[in-house]
């Protein structure tokens, strides 16, 4: 298999998709904390 | 003999639907108190379990200068724990009544199993095939994807609950609690 070329990660995209991540994971948390009230 | 009332197919249907959303799918108060309780606070746990997977999976994306080596054995560690949080997932749904809840819990779940066996296919590539900058951006994208579906299935969990906490302080508040 050829291997595949090492890119710079694309920072902009990179802390967009992070962002969205970290929002759902928030998100979820808070949900978990209310329903274990 | 009781008074027979004539409904229509359709207000039949309603009266169902709208009975099974209220008792949550139980038809007795102490049944849903005990058997959803546990099986609802069992879901909470599982989710509880994932978030916190998936946290140490954004934590490693956040990273900058984690090892390949580290990255490998902590995705390994991810795949094995996702393993075991869906398998008690998988139990519970087989027993749990409300549809929206199980609809997208699967949903989650396959998704999930498509997410363990891309990151196993691509840790077995090995760093010369696929680099760690490489695996970090693919990864950031499959975990954004999953972590869509995890968000549902929590909005629905949260339903679900609410449906049920509204039962039991009506049942409660009766004398008899028989939802029939």
């Amino acid at each position: 298999m050829k291997k595949e070329e090492t890119k710079p990660r694309n920072r902009k995209n990179l802390s967009k998709k992070l962002k969205l991540i970290k929002k759902n994971t928030e998100l979820i948390q808070k949900y978990i904390d209310e329903l274990k009230k | 003999m009781g008074r027979k009332i004539v409904v229509t197919e359709s207000q039949l249907k309603k009266l169902i639907e709208k009975i099974n959303e209220e008792a949550a799918g139980y038809d007795d108060f102490y049944i849903m108190n005990q058997h959803g309780g546990k099986s609802m606070a069992l879901l909470v746990d599982t989710l509880n379990d994932l978030v916190q997977v998936f946290k140490g999976i954004s934590a490693m994306l956040n990273s900058d200068n984690i090892e390949y080596v580290d990255l490998r054995e902590n995705l390994m560690a991810a795949v094995d724990l996702i393993t075991e949080i869906n398998d008690v997932m998988r139990i519970v749904f087989k027993d749990f009544t409300d549809k929206d809840v199980i609809k997208s819990g699967e949903i989650m779940h396959r998704k999930l199993e498509s997410y363990q066996e891309k990151i196993r296919m691509m840790v077995n590539m090995g760093e010369e095939l696929l680099s760690k900058e490489n695996l970090l951006n693919k990864l950031e994208s499959m975990t954004e994807n999953v972590g869509n579906s995890m968000a549902e299935y929590a909005i629905k969990l949260r339903g679900a609950d609410k449906t049920f906490k509204r039962r039991l302080t009506k049942g409660r508040d009766q004398r008899n609690p028989d939802f029939n």
